[in-house]
């Protein structure tokens, strides 16, 4: 902690160190935004801003360091002195970014605090039973994700402002697939497939959606991929498009053929089964490394060094829905059951949802744990 | 930023109660919300993923406030490193596929304001958001720590 403690004190001093440069460099800008608009300067003109750089930067910086901590740690406002045009212009700027509250913006504040404190009395009674089940780390991801409940989506605050006890739980079935619940009925409209319902395709919004027997699911489309979502009627033929090898060897009840095979734009793979008594799905999808391709991919990751186009990424699966969702185990591992749907599970580098409309829970997971 | 809280007052009793009673960890709360979210904001635009960050951030500081010792540095620096790691690593990590139930979807997209309304529920702040947002990563940071944390450079 010391460490920490120092190498952000450290970095604060180096960075104080810059405050003016970077305020000088964002001075257009903001000020474009801002003093202009106030009408109490003008935007300043390049000259000016190089005529600023070429002044005691020194000096000036530990001037701006101490006059911002004096904005920051009083109301008072800055007040002009014998200081150049442009100083007292980036002394403007800084006191309306210290002005600036985003948090009055923020729903959760009073959500969230309840939401701590609740789980937090919940703690201890939740691990001693869930760790005998699944495991610590779940357990606190479960718990942790109670945390989070209410932060999900705009829709899910608007019902969380109404009634606290509603929230939306996280499972995270591996090191990098989890599932997030809303249990809020208001927002529920699941329409259960029927047997045999064959997988209706639409896109909407830049989105597939994909209707199948055990629910609808949907995705965007990723970067330079198909926009569409592709049929096949064998494995093999849909294994030539999947960017990851089809995990295909379970052991299915009896009476279960294959049927179709789909491969969606954001490299989901859909298995259909049937049989006379209704349809099997298995979906699967790689968590692999996928190429930042855009410029606005590009992740800075200060520890370390910047992600850039071109370089390889670790990518997740997160999956919304709308059922309920509890902890259960696949071959011992944590995973996720989604009621009416099936479990999700992440094995061997893949995350996997699978289910059946007339299997029972234990079935599909002996399928789930067959898998080879 | 409201500068009438910028030192929390008995903030060690109010820590060491919080060690023994999750309940008292509610003033710490209230003090460090604002600058806890401002600074999280300052560097992450989405809103949403801004509030499921600040949730993490004090989810993060309420399961390890047991740790925190204050001979070995301020609380402000302990909470606010735990913040400054959840946003690089959310940055860094969480780059996830979402993939969703329609009828979520498409709930959401009946129920929620325009992106434009809901984003730009402040002109000025997000103006202001749009401004930083053209400065490289390390800059916001700065700018994050200074305005929106409210850190001393000392």
């Amino acid at each position: 902690m010391t460490k920490i403690c120092l190498r952000l004190s450290s970095e604060l001093a180096y960075r104080v160190r810059r405050f003016l440069n970077l305020l000088v460099r964002i001075k257009t800008t903001l000020m474009s935004v801002f003093i202009g608009r106030c009408g109490v300067c003008k935007v300043c003109s390049t000259a000016k801003i190089k005529r600023m750089a070429t002044m005691d930067e020194n000096e000036l910086a530990k001037r701006f360091d101490r006059d911002v901590d004096q904005i920051l740690r009083s109301n008072l406002k800055f007040h002009d002195e014998p200081t150049p045009t442009e100083y007292r212009q980036i002394m403007d700027i800084a006191q309306r970014l210290a002005d600036t509250n985003f948090s009055k913006t923020s729903k959760i504040k009073k959500p969230l605090l309840n939401q701590l404190l609740r789980t937090n009395r919940k703690e201890t009674t939740m691990l001693n039973t869930s760790r005998r089940m699944i495991g610590l780390r779940l357990t606190l991801f479960v718990l942790v994700s109670l945390l989070l409940l209410l932060m999900v989506s705009p829709m899910t605050l608007q019902v969380a402002a109404k009634n606290l006890s509603d929230f939306v739980r996280t499972i995270r079935v591996g090191e990098l697939t989890w599932i997030q619940q809303n249990e809020q009925s208001e927002y529920v409209s699941t329409e259960v497939g029927s047997l045999h319902l064959e997988p209706i395709v639409e896109y909407k919004d830049g989105m597939w959606k994909l209707h199948t027997s055990i629910g609808n699911f949907g995705g965007d489309p990723l970067p330079g991929h198909s926009k569409i979502v592709q049929s096949f009627n064998s494995i093999a033929d849909a294994q030539v498009t999947a960017p990851f090898s089809i995990r295909q060897r379970y052991s299915l009840p009896a009476g279960y053929d294959l049927r179709e095979v789909m491969v969606t734009p954001s490299d989901w793979v859909f298995l259909f089964y049937s049989s006379s008594n209704g349809d099997l799905v298995i979906a699967q999808l790689p968590i692999d490394e996928i190429t930042i391709n855009e410029p606005g991919e590009v992740i800075d990751s200060v520890p370390v060094g910047p992600v850039t186009v071109g370089q390889k990424d670790t990518v997740g699966v997160g999956m919304l829905t709308d059922k309920d969702v509890e902890a259960v185990l696949v071959n011992d591992q944590p995973a996720a059951w989604i009621d009416g749907t099936g479990p999700m599970w992440e094995s061997d580098g893949i995350s996997f949802v699978a289910g059946g409309n007339e299997l029972t829970k234990e079935e599909v997971i002996k399928i789930a744990e067959s898998l080879k | 930023m409201d500068k009438s809280v910028a030192i929390l007052p008995n903030e060690i009793l109010h820590i060491n109660l919080a060690k023994e009673e999750p309940s008292a960890f509610a003033v710490i709360y209230e003090h460090y919300f604002p600058r806890v979210y401002n600074y999280i904001r300052y560097r992450i635009k989405d809103p949403d993923i801004s509030d499921d960050l600040t949730a993490d951030t004090f989810e993060a500081i309420l399961a390890n406030i047991r740790s925190y010792q204050s001979e070995k540095g301020l609380f402000v620096t302990w909470a606010f490193t735990i913040a400054r790691n959840t946003v690089n690593n959310s940055l860094r990590k969480q780059r996830f596929r979402n993939w969703f139930s329609i009828d979520i979807a498409r709930n959401k997209a009946s129920s929620e304001p325009e992106p434009e309304q809901y984003h730009l529920e402040n002109e000025m702040q997000t103006e202001l958001l749009v401004a930083i947002a053209q400065l490289n990563i390390h800059d916001q940071d700065l700018l994050a720590l200074k305005f929106g944390a409210g850190l001393s450079s000392s």
